[in-house]
């Protein structure tokens, strides 16, 4: 099952790319089509889903290096994979007009999300690797797609990722060579290597070392530097893939890899992750708040709701954990729900200036509601998705680190300073000059109806996913 | 009952939910219908929420787990108890008769159904966050209200400085609303419960920290005075006049701003932990309400006058939590939700009189158009103004200024409460006198007011003239007192001066409302000749206060934002930190490129000298 | 058997090779230095296999030589190509490897 759930996407991509490169209508539906099975094998997989790591598959693979094919899913991962799926199709349907080659394009979208799920399925160090590795090709070229600054961008993007791998594959090594000296077995095994004995502070760099390729990810204060640019740069499905799907594997490498691996070094470095995501924070917040494009308020306002991701798994706590995931599935959520309003602005030929804008209430009001449910689920409206991630994470917060807790606290206020000032500028007002703009057609309702209505439904009913995640944050929490 | 308690909530939200979805298949008319509707069967089933015997028993429901975290076991859960019940009373019947004024009010408006939906959804909020059981289902509802007030606020989008108020009501009390937060956080933190039920268990098991609850105490205070309008915070209200006068009436009058006295009194056992809070909740309210007196004086939108008057009375509920007279405070908050709905729907009326006019100095001669009109405005303004033994605020105000006298360093909250009183009769009826009396200085229009709404505004005035009746001063013989020994069991009875001072202090109150009164209609006279003190700026701009904050607050804010963006993103990370990985990768490049020269012969030799150098390697190893 | 001489030829065959390589610049020449190293090789081989009086030297050999002859053929081809497509018969006039340092697109 979790073989297909990998590679159906990758495969899939590659043959699309082969065969269909004629006709771009029939690549989008076949990419669509993929991207459908694999929100379904999500489900099938959410369905049958067991008690700790589930569905396992297990092959060897270099044994002389200790090295396997060893895949698993549990709550956390299945959650993010869940996610994925949706986040994915979603791309693809905000994708659907705006992009000509539709072959290169949807083969892209699709073997980085196999990757994704490969990263998260993943639970052999270096098959992790190669999965993570994998995973930022076919982005750095979807990233890269459109024009000079966007390869710009993207360029930058590449460096700060292979850098942050770099220092995570060190860690990885020593970590492997560390157990094998210990123990007398040399192997990449996750479940192994878990309890290996190790200095504090030897424990704290090598956490270092991991840490700065999931912090690049995430993008975690002060490793953002290359978010606001990309996401702003490329497409909107692209920034879509990068900020809904992407983002969230650095927040569970951490979840995953950094706390249980090294929980001494985690130990010591928490006080400090926990400051860096407040001051990330509050910092992405007021810059969100004087930007004068749209994308780059999202972008910004995308790195603010990460940092309290950080905050969270820093934290280090039940409910604070609890809320750190829940606030990357609704972050995703919200995410593509405001990168597809950039989509539909730019699809109606006009620039993401806020400038420009004004009054678009009067002429695209299904938009303009739509696009205040999501803009209120990053508000962190009661409701919606959002609030039950940011309320767990900082109630959880509050009682591991008072001070940075409610720094980030301050976050709640900046957050509807700079979304409603973007959305008073843009909705609201006088229409600044005669124009027509239709409103929102059937594909774009159905994609930011479908935004709204699971962020309402996560808000109302997130125990649906909070109790399959609640399994993985207890045990990880004990471990503080 | 207990399984039909989400149909109070529940009621609003489905006609809010019906209209935004099918809103635009049904039209217009329809929504308004619906709205309407959904809103009779809320106040309906409060109303058989009282036969059902609620008057005397608790009526609890868990609906389902929200969220599940460990210790953090949130669930969606009514509770009614007799406090819980005044206040759903007063939402939704008020909210229902300005549902069904607002049913031929709003008529042809662009933004009709959005309003409809807005409004149930609004009530819906309120009454979640009236019902709920736990802290966190509170604050739900304490933010949809929240959300509601903005949109509703800004509903006449079009105008950028009403959707820039609507705007500035939202993130002002998103300042009390964050500290809302934090009390929530610091107590769960402290006591591993947001359970209403277990805290105030926790509250008494637990040795009592002094210094974190009052901290807890005062961020709750932050939020209350946030969503009250109380100073520090009052400065949205204001200018949330820009909404329509039926939303100021909900929202801005009967419900959403009154909130944060519920909150207080709900929250009432933590307080009593740390007097020294409560005391400074009656301060607050003390000096907001003589702060919002002033203002009201100097202000000529006739929305502004009522609205600061708003501010002013919630300043004396916040007064009789503070005091610990909770049932004179929740029995206020009952009596100011009728009169001033009224007084808002009314204004709303007469500015429809006026072609949309909001400027009192352009009224006048009202009362002769508008009999009706006039005759409601006044049952409104008397009971503002606590014109005594007549009017409801005359016993649910006056005892709270008498109670005062018996607090703690009473003679100050007293003496702020007094003048407050006078300056309450002064800019009710300078207000009154420049609109209804005299000659029209305006152009003034017809505006036929069709039974849908007549009766609304007839039934709160007779209610603004009546409520009182229930409850006379304690110390009268003979006469009903219903409303304070019924709650006594909740809320306990304030404690009022006795004898001698008792009847001074009755009689002083008379006389500060009878004088306001006359200081009224010569503040009128003095504005009809042109020498009126509403030219005075600093009553006009309510003490400059939003001038403070503009240069304390806001412009700070920004200017360090832009400093963010220009001076560390921009210069320090962006040119330096990638700016110098970019340098050093493009030296590396630079170099590694001169041994990529594309001459094969160098490339073999290099390759030679490798083989070279590692067979040496080995030979040397052996 | 004396085995010195026989391994001194195949290493002189092969420096002597490697010297054409490096110091010839016409292409068919390289591709005989080429020819000339693989026969040093060859010839080695072939000694170490007497030497040990194993088989697999001589296997190796045979096995060089067929190698050898399919790589003759395809390094003729692509010499033809390059004579073809670039007009080149010397390595000097093939440099499209050439880095001349990062283009300034990449600089940000």
């Amino acid at each position: 099952m979790l073989n297909l759930l990998i590679f159906l996407p990758m495969v899939g991509g590659f043959l699309i790319w082969l065969l269909l490169r004629r006709s771009a209508v029939a690549a989008r539906w076949a990419v669509l089509a993929v991207a459908l099975v694999e929100a379904v094998i999500c489900l099938k997989l959410w369905a049958t889903m067991g008690d700790g790591f589930f569905a396992q598959v297990h092959a060897a693979w270099l044994p002389s290096f200790g090295v396997q094919y060893l895949l698993g899913m549990d709550g956390l991962s299945l959650v993010l994979a869940l996610l994925t799926a949706v986040v994915t199709l979603g791309a693809l349907l905000v994708a659907w007009n705006a992009v000509e080659d539709w072959a290169a394009f949807g083969a892209l979208i699709l073997i980085a999300e196999g990757a994704i799920m490969g990263v998260l399925c993943a639970l052999d160090l270096v098959l992790f690797y190669v999965f993570w590795e994998v995973m930022i090709v076919p982005i750095f070229f979807l990233a890269a797609r459109r024009g000079a600054e966007a390869r710009r961008a993207a360029m930058r993007f590449f460096l700060f990722t292979i850098v942050g791998s770099l220092l995570m594959l060190v860690s990885l090594v020593a970590l492997y060579v560390l157990h094998g000296q210990a123990t007398g077995e040399y192997t990449f095994d996750y479940f192994k290597l878990l309890h290996t004995p190790m200095g504090a502070h030897l424990s704290l760099w090598l956490m270092l070392g991991m840490l700065s390729a999931f912090a690049v990810k995430i993008p975690m204060f002060p490793l953002h530097l290359w978010a606001p640019d990309t996401y702003s740069r490329a497409e909107a499905p692209v920034s879509i893939m990068l900020a809904g799907a992407m983002a969230n594997m650095g927040a569970y490498g951490v979840m995953r890899f950094c706390l249980p691996l090294f929980p001494a070094g985690a130990q010591i470095f928490a006080p400090w992750g926990m400051a860096l995501g407040a001051i990330g924070v509050v910092y992405a917040g007021l810059l969100a708040l004087v930007q004068n494009d749209l994308k780059r308020v999202i972008a910004y306002s995308s790195v603010s709701h990460m940092s309290l991701v950080v905050l969270g798994l820093f934290a280090w706590q039940r409910q604070a954990l609890d809320g750190a995931v829940f606030l990357l599935l609704a972050h995703g959520i919200g995410v593509l729900g405001l990168f597809a309003v950039t989509a539909w602005i730019e699809a109606r030929g006009r620039s993401m200036d806020l400038d420009g804008m004004g009054g678009w209430f009067k002429l695209m009001p299904r938009m303009g509601i739509l696009f205040l449910i999501c803009l209120l689920a990053g508000v962190g409206l009661p409701g919606l998705a959002n609030f039950v991630g940011e309320f767990l994470v900082l109630a959880g917060g509050v009682e591991v680190n008072l001070a940075w807790s409610v720094v980030a606290a301050l976050g709640i206020l900046v957050s509807v300073m700079y979304f409603l000032r973007a959305y008073e500028r843009s909705m609201l007002g006088p229409l600044r000059e005669e124009i027509e703009l239709r409103d929102l057609g059937v594909r774009e309702t159905f994609v930011m109806g479908a935004t709204a209505l699971l962020l309402l439904w996560l808000g109302l009913f997130p125990q649906v996913l909070l109790s399959p995640v609640g399994a993985v944050t207890a045990a990880l929490a004990q471990m503080h | 009952m207990n399984h039909w308690l989400w149909l109070i909530p529940g009621a609003a939200l489905i006609g809010a939910a019906l209209n935004a979805v099918f809103g635009g298949w049904w039209g217009v008319r329809n929504s308004a219908r619906v709205a309407v509707l959904a809103l009779a069967v809320s106040a309906l089933s409060v109303a058989a929420l009282w036969f059902a015997g609620a008057a005397t028993h608790v009526f609890h429901q868990t609906l389902y787990t929200w969220m599940d975290s460990g210790a953090w076991d949130v669930t969606v859960g009514l509770r009614v108890d007799r406090v819980t019940l005044v206040m759903l009373s007063v939402a939704s019947w008020v909210g229902f008769l300005i549902h069904l004024f607002s049913y031929r009010f709003m008529a042809g408006d662009y933004g009709e159904r959005r309003y409809f939906v807005y409004l149930n959804l609004f009530v819906a909020g309120m009454l979640i966050f009236v019902l709920a059981d736990n802290l966190v289902l509170i604050y739900l509802g304490w933010e949809v209200m929240g959300l509601c007030s903005y949109a509703l606020v800004s509903h006449w989008y079009r105008k950028a400085h009403y959707a820039w108020c609507g705007r500035k009501a939202f993130v002002v009390t998103r300042i009390g609303d964050t500290a809302l937060a934090l009390a929530i956080f610091l107590i769960f933190a402290q006591y591993h419960t947001v359970d209403l039920h277990g805290l105030f268990t926790a509250l008494h098991a637990q040795p009592v920290d002094t210094t974190m609850l009052g901290w807890i105490a005062l961020l709750v205070l932050i939020g209350a005075a946030g969503k009250s309008a109380q100073l520090p915070l009052s400065t949205w209200l204001p200018d949330a006049m820009a909404g329509p006068s039926t939303v100021s009436a909900l929202i801005h009058a009967a419900t959403m701003v009154t909130a944060g006295v519920y909150l207080i009194l709900r929250l009432h056992p933590l307080f009593e932990l740390v007097p020294s809070m409560l005391w400074l909740v009656g301060l607050v309210g003390a000096l907001t309400l003589v702060y919002a007196g002033l203002s009201a004086l100097g202000q000529y939108d006739i929305k502004r006058v009522i609205a600061y008057s708003t501010i002013s009375q919630i300043g004396y509920m916040f007064l009789a939590v503070g005091i610990g007279a909770y049932g004179l405070a929740l029995f206020h908050l009952a009596v100011h939700a009728c009169f001033k709905s009224l007084l808002f729907m009314s204004a709303g009326v007469a500015i429809e009189h006026y072609d949309g006019d909001h400027d009192i100095r352009r009224m006048g001669g009202l009362g002769k158009r508008a009999p009706y009109l006039r005759l409601v405005f006044l049952a409104g303004a008397a009971t503002l103004a606590a014109v005594p033994l007549i009017t409801a605020a005359f016993y649910s105000k006056d005892p709270i200024i008498e109670a005062a006298w018996a607090a703690p360093q009473g003679w100050l909250l007293w003496g702020l409460a007094i003048a407050g009183a006078v300056l309450t009769g002064a800019y009710t009826f300078r207000l009154y006198f420049m609109v209804f009396p005299g000659q029209s200085r305006g152009k003034l229009k017809d505006y036929s007011m069709p039974l849908s709404m007549r009766l609304p505004l007839g039934i709160l005035a007779l209610a603004s003239i009546g409520l009182g009746f229930v409850q006379f001063p304690t110390e009268w013989p003979h006469l009903p007192h219903l409303f304070l020994p019924w709650l006594s069991g909740e809320l306990g009875m304030p404690t009022m001066p006795h004898g001698g001072t008792a009847v001074v202090l009755s009689l002083l109150g008379m006389a500060a409302a009878l004088l306001g009164i006359a200081w009224g209609w010569r503040l009128a006279q003095r504005e009809i000749e042109g020498l009126g003190i509403g030219r005075s700026k600093l009553l006009s701009s309510g003490l400059y206060l939003d001038a403070i904050y503009d240069a304390l607050v806001v412009r700070p804010s920004f200017a360090l934002s832009r400093m963010l963006r220009d001076g560390i993103e921009a210069a320090t990370f962006n040119t330096a930190v990638v700016g110098s990985l970019v340098r050093v990768l493009r030296v590396g490049n630079r170099a590694l490129s001169l041994t990529q020269n594309g001459s094969t012969a160098r490339y073999a030799s290099f390759m030679a000298l490798g083989v070279v150098a590692m067979l040496g390697y080995f030979l040397w190893r052996m | 058997m004396e085995y010195a001489p026989t391994l001194l030829a195949g290493g002189a065959l092969f420096v002597i090779g490697l010297a054409m390589v490096l110091l010839r610049s016409e292409l068919l020449f390289v591709l005989m230095g080429i020819e000339v190293m693989f026969n040093g090789a060859g010839l080695t081989a072939a000694a170490a296999g007497q030497y040990w009086n194993d088989a697999v030297g001589q296997v190796l050999v045979l096995f060089l030589m067929t190698i050898t002859g399919a790589e003759l053929a395809v390094a003729l081809v692509l010499v033809y190509l390059a004579y073809r497509r670039l007009r080149a018969t010397e390595l000097g006039d093939i440099s499209v490897l050439r880095d001349d340092g990062p283009s300034e697109e990449a600089a940000q």
